[in-house]
């Protein structure tokens, strides 16, 4: 019984960067129709940077390294944008899809270069290394931490888009894109940003997990979590961040119950759930059926 | 291979292929031996992975990030039978591999066809992560150990036992098999999977049944990509999870995409590029990735159409293109329509 | 003569917003029908029922005798039924020749072969190099569909329909986008096409009168989801009803 708190938490947590990492994907693909392989990279990035920024366990400079991670990784996606996916828009998505399987390869290629293949490991910041007691749970301060943070990234990116004209501009060229052209919106301004905004996340939820798991080259440690993130926006819906949000919440609870009820079926939730869900509900939970009526098949 | 191909029984019959082949497994020895003979062999066996990728992605137009399933999934095929039974004769093996692959990539199909474009791709790659995943929690797959040995299958009658007799077996083999694809190709089957990569819509109003061709395509390219697994698995004697990577999944359609789908032998090109390029760099720089998506980077922006496309482009500079026919471009119709569908996808 | 297509009840609705409701149609094999109506008045959302682009919500389709309602629309192509669309749809990386090919190859009812090699068919070959004689695409036999112009877009996707030898074709808004002089150039190519195949039953839809005095011998004008007259195209054209539906949306097209 009191397992099921610890089992919530944990789960939350873990949900956590998978929403962060998710909901920059699913804003690109909003604006930009691009599932951007690139972000395991940019997460990658996020997670080096902070293992060579970080100095101490203070919470200052845990954070203050999170935050270097986001801005840096957020100078390397504007690069990105600018270099890569826009001259890649006009060739359609099947070949800025590969474009970013491209730069994504280079980055984790770039992060060899400058990082070594050496793992990594951070500490817990000192004031979150510890777990405490909550009717009889167990649980850990860094994933209480996580989640508080979860909460407050996605207020922030509601406030953002709901509120303010940046927002309704993104939102505006992810329904219609001719149609904000032709409203005078700076398409390829808002592109950018939304960019930046994407990798800026990556690179914090890359930092975050920095202390969870040890950094190494990283195919498989982007991987892990990219493709969770990946299944996370399909099941959310393409293009929805509070799809993102709920279902990368559920699904990382899920993986925490899985992983405490039936161990060796851990890992595969994610793949189930989205198999189930691309079966009887393709546009996702929050996606609106824009598919054509029917197919010939 | 273009006076071959005058001679209208050669080119029907695909035998310039068969000849192609003969010609470059008896010449290759003579220049290399060693080490680079088998990196040759590994170029070969990515060349029928690669044109066998090139059915799914270059002809048919679906966009597949899962292809290491099959090609991983030809290779366990081949070290469970060994496993199993030693004499079992290489031939067979490969044969099962195939229809094994190729019955699941149906299945598969059938289902993850609901679904187009991003998210196929993403259900493909879900394949073969789960396939990644079991060879862990699967006892008798046995983890990140995999399987040794595989120097011992035997090929008429008894295992290979030098470079150049695998040079010789994986030639033959992949020669047979490309042949095959080749025919593929040239078939009424090969001009369906084109008609439903261009405009699906209007390949259904003429009666074609566009699903059955992308699930025919699909176990297709899964059952020739398992070969080409299993071809490496005995070629390197080895058989780990290492081969159900998503960064295989990536390379093979790096490979399509650096020689270019638009031609049968772009993907053969790109096979050899990328394997030689990764085996160079690797010796120089220790690290390949980075050189990869470089290059593929470089190809996706300056020359989308890959190697194949190049000599069209240099005579396309040297002489504006004639008008055909008409001068205008298409405006409203079938391109950006294309367009449309690979954005919403190929159903 | 028995009809050959039969719409009993025809209802369609998009997310509870009817386009079409309660259609009873019947056409005789052989027949040449045009449906025609103002935009919005629900022809293109009929069409696309009767050609199996998507389900009604409502009633049955009959094609031949048998229920195809819920056929797709390969299966209706294969049972003899060609189409055309309002944006030419062709294969665009192929040349002429190889479009016409697929669409002979699966109007014979073939079906597809991996082992049937592209090249043989000799038969199907000449069928297509007739088509490109009757269609005057003969010089841009190797050209690639999408290098094509408007109009001969329009002209090979007709071909394409035609080379099929179905028992009925289908005909969207054959004119549109054409301007005046390139539409009666289109419509006496097609009316040429279409000479010596009287066998063949014919359903359009078309703005232009011009096509329609020239290829249909039956009109049903629809307006607001449903059939409000029918007749011989003259008596159609004159009627008030139609005068009084075209003018009261701007006109122009009757």
């Amino acid at each position: 019984m009191n397992d099921l708190l610890t089992i919530l938490v944990t789960g939350l947590a873990q949900g956590v960067p998978i929403f962060i990492v998710a909901s920059g994907l699913t804003l690109i693909y909003g604006v930009l129709h691009v599932l951007n392989f690139a972000h395991g990279g940019f997460f990658l990035i996020g997670a080096f940077i902070l293992t060579s920024t970080i100095q101490g366990g203070s919470l200052g400079s845990f954070f203050g390294a999170v935050l270097i991670a986001g801005l840096g990784v957020m100078i390397v996606g504007i690069v990105s944008e600018l270099l890569v996916f826009r001259p890649l828009y006009k060739a359609g998505p099947t070949v800025s899809f590969l474009g970013a399987f491209a730069l994504f390869l280079a980055l984790l290629g770039l992060a060899i270069v400058v990082w070594g293949t050496n793992p990594r490991t951070v500490r817990y910041p000192d004031a979150l290394d510890g777990s405490f007691t909550v009717a009889g749970a167990r649980i850990g301060e860094y994933d209480v931490a996580m989640v508080v943070l979860g909460g407050v990234i996605a207020v922030g990116l509601w406030l953002l888009l709901s509120k303010t004209s940046l927002g309704m501009r993104v939102r505006a060229v992810s329904h219609d894109r001719t149609m904000a052209l032709a409203l005078g919106i700076r398409v390829g301004r808002v592109s950018t940003t939304v960019f930046a905004i994407g990798a800026f996340l990556a690179g914090v939820a890359g930092a975050l997990i920095a202390p969870v798991s040890s950094i190494d080259e990283g195919l498989a440690l982007s991987t892990d979590y990219m493709l969770p993130a990946f299944i996370v926006i399909i099941v959310g819906g393409l293009g929805s961040v509070p799809g993102a949000l709920v279902a990368a919440m559920a699904l990382g609870v899920l993986e925490s119950v899985i992983f405490r009820a039936a161990p060796d079926l851990s890992g595969f939730s994610y793949y189930l759930v989205v198999a189930l869900f691309l079966m009887f509900r393709p546009q996702g939970l929050f996606g609106s059926s824009s598919r054509s009526i029917q197919m010939a098949r | 291979m273009t006076v071959l191909e005058r001679l209208p029984l050669v080119s029907r019959s695909g035998l310039h292929v068969l000849i192609g082949f003969a010609a470059v497994a008896m010449v290759m020895p003579l220049l290399f031996s060693g080490s680079q003979l088998f990196t040759w062999t590994t170029a070969l066996a990515w060349v029928l992975f690669a044109t066998a990728t090139s059915v799914l992605f270059g002809w048919t137009g679906l966009l597949s990030f899962g292809q290491a399933a099959f090609f991983g999934m030809g290779a366990y095929t081949m070290a469970l039978l060994y496993e199993r039974d030693p004499e079992m004769s290489g031939f067979v093996m490969l044969v099962v591999a195939a229809l094994v692959a190729g019955v699941v990539a149906a299945l598969f199909a059938l289902f993850a066809l609901r679904t187009s474009g991003a998210e196929f791709a993403i259900l493909t790659l879900v394949l073969a992560q789960v396939l990644w995943l079991l060879t862990y929690r699967v006892d008798w797959l046995n983890g990140e150990e995999g399987f040794h040995g595989l120097f011992g299958v035997k090929i008429l009658g008894g295992p290979l036992t030098s470079d150049l007799q695998l040079w010789y077996y994986t030639t033959a083999v992949v020669g047979v098999c490309v042949w095959l694809l080749w025919l593929l190709s040239r078939s009424t089957a090969g001009q369906a999977m084109r008609a439903v990569r261009d405009d699906p819509w209007r390949a259904a109003a003429l009666g074609i049944r566009v699903r059955r061709v992308q699930v025919s395509a699909f176990a297709v390219s899964a059952a020739f990509s398992a070969v080409a697994g299993a071809l490496i698995a005995q070629g390197q004697g080895v058989v780990s999870p290492g081969m159900l990577t998503f960064a295989i999944s990536g390379e093979i359609l790096v490979a399509c995409l650096i020689g270019g789908t638009s031609k049968f032998i772009g993907p053969v090109i790109g096979a050899v590029v990328l394997i030689w390029s990764q085996t160079l760099m690797s010796n120089i720089f220790h690290e390949s990735n980075i050189f990869v998506g470089l290059l593929l980077l470089v190809i996706v922006i300056a020359l989308p159409g890959g190697f194949v496309s190049l000599p069209g482009r240099l005579a396309g500079r040297r002489r504006r293109r004639p008008a055909k026919g008409e001068s205008a471009p298409p405006p409203s119709g079938a391109a950006t329509a294309s367009d449309d569908l690979v954005e919403e996808g190929v159903r | 003569m028995s009809p050959i297509v039969v719409l009993e009840g025809v209802g369609k609705s998009y997310g509870g917003v009817p386009a079409v409701t309660d259609v009873n149609l019947e056409v005789a094999e052989g027949e040449r029908l045009a449906i025609i109506g103002p935009n919005g008045a629900g022809k293109s959302t009929l069409f696309g029922t009767i050609a199996g682009e998507h389900r009604p919500t409502t009633g049955r389709v009959t094609f031949d005798g048998r229920d195809v309602t819920r056929h797709r629309s390969s299966s209706r192509a294969m049972a003899g039924m060609s189409r055309t669309f309002q944006v030419a749809r062709l294969f665009p990386t192929m040349s002429v020749r190889d479009n016409l090919f697929m669409a002979a190859l699966t109007g014979q009812r073939r079906g597809i072969k991996f082992w049937d090699m592209f090249s043989g068919h000799r038969e199907v070959h000449e069928r297509v190099d007739r088509a490109m004689e009757d269609s005057s695409l003969t010089e841009l036999a190797d050209a690639q569909a999408s290098a094509l112009a408007q109009g001969a877009r329009k002209t090979l996707e007709m071909a394409m329909a035609i080379v099929q030898e179905p028992r009925i074709l289908l005909l969207d808004e054959p004119t549109a986008g054409m301007g005046y002089e390139d539409a009666r150039a289109a419509t006496t190519q097609l009316k040429r096409m279409l000479d010596g195949r009287r066998d063949m039953t014919i359903i359009l839809t078309a703005h232009d009168m011009d096509v329609i005095h020239s290829l249909a011998e039956r009109v049903v004008l629809m307006a607001n989801g449903q059939v409000v007259l029918e007749g011989t195209p003259r008596e159609v054209a004159e009627h008030e009803t139609t005068k009084a539906l075209y003018l009261g949306h701007g006109g122009g097209a009757a």
